[in-house]
């Protein structure tokens, strides 16, 4: 009789796995971010793939035809906006899905709800090099950012799936909890340096810059997109010794050199890290990429300031 | 000079409809308070080639020379939820006059959704209109999109200078398989007058065929994702229809012809890529059928963002009965300003021959320019 029972009981636990399995939601991301942030919700219930990985630039992602083949069996895919990730629509358009087709259900554009900055105004073109019509689309580097992001992938997945309503919900409080918890860690870390002046390679960095009070100098792209020429170096310089720049922030996947120039012939240091997840492969959910982030940032702020230096 | 003006004015008037058509004027002054409300207007882009060419044989095309190549107009954007349409009108030369031609224009049925009719058949596609014809992979392409200053011999000789170009239908399915496979069949109807150079030409170049009339087009393109970096992408395809000569006698062609393309990221930017065609080409003419045989071979190592460097082996059997084989190597080296800009040096050199060309090519691009998967 035990046995039975036993044997009753693992029959109806595999079935409930394997039912659960079936009716995991199968979504697709742009980015390795959002796809952190989707697994942070939907754990699961969910089974997910990023069409791209933090190590790459997500401007010149190349689309292939094997991202189709993902894309026609999502439930639902998620975009970055902002035209950062405007090389899905030929994928989306191939693939001939109807769920993820724009503006149907299971497309879902996470700018919604952002609080843009960089909007141009006026006229836009390529004079000012690459320039996002609708402002500058690297938000997901704001912590506070990710909840909004979190909120809504958390709507859309109850909207698909109402059976995992609470369930979704739960997973949000969690991480909405976890994430405060996080920011006020990272603030702390980053507090002693509010106001210091830093310099990015690309203009990626504003979000990241204004919620912990950095000020971002200058870039060493002299527009977005435009390679360093060495009159604008010589710019750059001056402005590191003017206000004694201590930090030069970039990307894993830019070139080093013109960083390096600068490193040399100015007393500052030079932070490479990733600004996506995956952009190294400790960084593997959205906690440890800030974590990454904060701690080299503030490490080097530390080994070049001491803590009561007062900014300029 | 008549046509010059001609075709002139009426690309200018094409333009200035389009401007019109727009609820803010661009050209206002940028201190204008800008409309923020949404617009409901399709993708507009400005494309453009300029090529200057040098080379040792004086039949070169525009030798010595800096020509504008041509410059086309684009117009995308949805119809309904799932159908779209691309419209290029393009400004080319020819000979020594610039000619305005619609260079494609069709509406793509991106699933078959009739819901008044009861209809959906989701993974099949239907293009109807005008346009390069899905055949291989360059084909299919502007000339802004390439990564050539020069075609490859190949398809200029069997396809015509101006690429296969027809106004017809086509259906396009992707196949229940679990990598990606999608098959293409269409008929279409090729208008000698694109596939000829002009006619003060045509006696001296005997290379170029071009194909006209109805031709029934296959392509089964299928791609594997060996790992999460490469790609290798095969492509079957056939073309039944008519040579250029049809009208002067009987002049049946039929292509068929394979591509593969292997593709390694290697970096955030750095990539691998060899692409190949290869044509197989039977021609039935009054004398007898004639089979002919023609192919590239491409590699490309992208360096960074911003430059990349190529090897282009090109080679063809032309079709006409005084076959000749033409063989070219190619250097090319192409700077990448934007996504949309380029500057590219090719240099040719035949392998038969002493002849040589030097090629300078800048492309360029203004506006959001999209293409489908190619």
């Amino acid at each position: 009789m035990k046995s039975k029972i036993i044997l009753l009981f693992l029959i109806s636990f595999f079935m409930t796995v394997s039912t659960f399995a079936e009716k995991r939601l199968k979504i697709v991301t742009t980015t390795s971010d959002l796809a952190s942030l989707a697994q942070e919700i939907g754990k699961d219930r969910v089974n997910i793939v990023s069409l791209s990985y933090g190590n790459r630039d997500p401007h010149f992602i190349e689309p292939r035809p094997s991202m189709v083949m993902k894309l026609k069996k999502a439930d639902l895919v998620l975009l970055v906006g902002m035209d950062l990730d405007i090389w899905i629509e030929s994928l989306i358009d191939t693939a001939r899905n109807n769920k993820i087709k724009i503006g149907n259900r299971g497309y879902l554009d996470v700018s919604k709800g952002i609080k843009k900055l960089e909007v141009p105004q006026g006229k836009v073109d390529a004079s000012m090099g690459h320039v996002h019509p609708q402002g500058n689309p690297h938000y997901w580097l704001d912590p506070e950012n990710t909840k909004i992001i979190a909120n809504s992938i958390t709507q859309k997945l109850i909207e698909l799936a109402p059976e995992s309503t609470s369930y979704f919900k739960t997973n949000l409080n969690n991480f909405s909890d976890k994430i405060d918890k996080k920011i006020k860690t990272w603030q702390t870390a980053l507090s002693p340096y509010k106001g210091n002046k830093i310099i990015t390679y690309h203009r990626s960095w504003s979000y990241f810059a204004n919620r912990f009070g950095l000020d971002v100098a200058c870039e060493i792209e002299p527009k977005p997109g435009i390679p360093p020429y060495p009159g604008h170096l010589k710019n750059v310089l001056e402005k590191i010794k003017q206000h004694k720049i201590k930090v030069i922030l970039m990307e894993v996947f830019y070139n080093l050199k013109p960083a390096q120039f600068l490193a040399e012939k100015a007393n500052i240091q030079v932070v490479v890290i990733p600004n996506s997840v995956r952009g190294i492969p400790s960084a593997n959910d959205y906690f440890s990429l800030m974590d990454i982030i904060v701690n080299n940032l503030a490490k080097a702020f530390h080994d070049l300031i001491p803590t009561d230096f007062v900014a300029d | 000079m008549k046509s010059i003006s001609k075709s002139l004015i009426l690309f200018i008037l094409s333009f200035g409809l389009v401007f019109l058509a727009c609820e803010n004027n661009i050209f206002a002054k940028t201190n204008t308070i800008v409309n923020t409300s949404a617009l409901e207007l399709p993708d507009i882009s400005v494309v453009g080639n300029i090529v200057g060419a040098y080379g040792s044989n004086d039949s070169l095309k525009n030798n010595k020379k800096v020509v504008v190549e041509g410059v086309g107009l684009s117009l995308q954007g949805y119809l309904y939820p799932t159908i779209r349409t691309d419209i290029i009108m393009a400004l080319h030369k020819h000979g020594t006059s610039y000619q305005a031609d619609l260079e494609e224009a069709y509406v793509s049925f991106l699933e078959l959704y009739l819901p008044g009719a009861g209809i959906h058949i989701p993974d099949l596609s239907i293009k109807l209109g005008k346009k390069l014809l899905d055949i291989g992979k360059i084909n299919v392409q502007h000339s802004h999109h390439w990564n050539y200053a020069a075609r490859p011999a190949v398809l200029n000789s069997f396809f015509g200078d101006h690429g296969l170009n027809g106004e017809g239908m086509s259906f396009s399915y992707l196949l229940p398989t679990s990598f990606f496979c999608q098959l293409d069949v269409g008929l279409w109807y090729i208008d000698s007058a694109h596939t000829h150079d002009d006619e003060a030409t045509h006696s001296e170049n005997t290379s170029v065929l071009g194909m006209a009339h109805y031709n029934y087009l296959n392509r089964l393109w299928s791609s594997f994702e060996l790992s999460s970096d490469q790609e290798l992408e095969i492509g079957l395809n056939s073309i039944t229809g008519y040579g250029t000569h049809y009208q002067e006698h009987t002049d049946k062609v039929t292509v068929t012809g394979l591509d593969l393309t292997y593709r390694q990221i290697l970096s955030s930017y750095q990539r691998l890529l060899f692409q190949n065609e290869v044509y197989s080409l039977k021609r039935e003419v009054p004398v007898g059928i004639l089979n002919r045989l023609g192919f590239y071979s491409f590699l490309n190592y992208r360096m960074n963002r911003y430059w990349d460097y190529g090897l282009l082996y090109d080679y063809v059997e032309t079709p006409f009965l005084d076959m000749q084989t033409q063989s070219y190597l190619s250097a090319i080296v192409t700077h990448s300003l934007t996504k949309m800009t380029k500057a590219r040096l090719q240099y040719k050199k035949s392998l038969r021959e002493s002849d040589y060309a030097i090629y300078l090519q800048l492309t360029f691009g203004i506006g959001p320019h999209s293409h489908p998967l190619e």
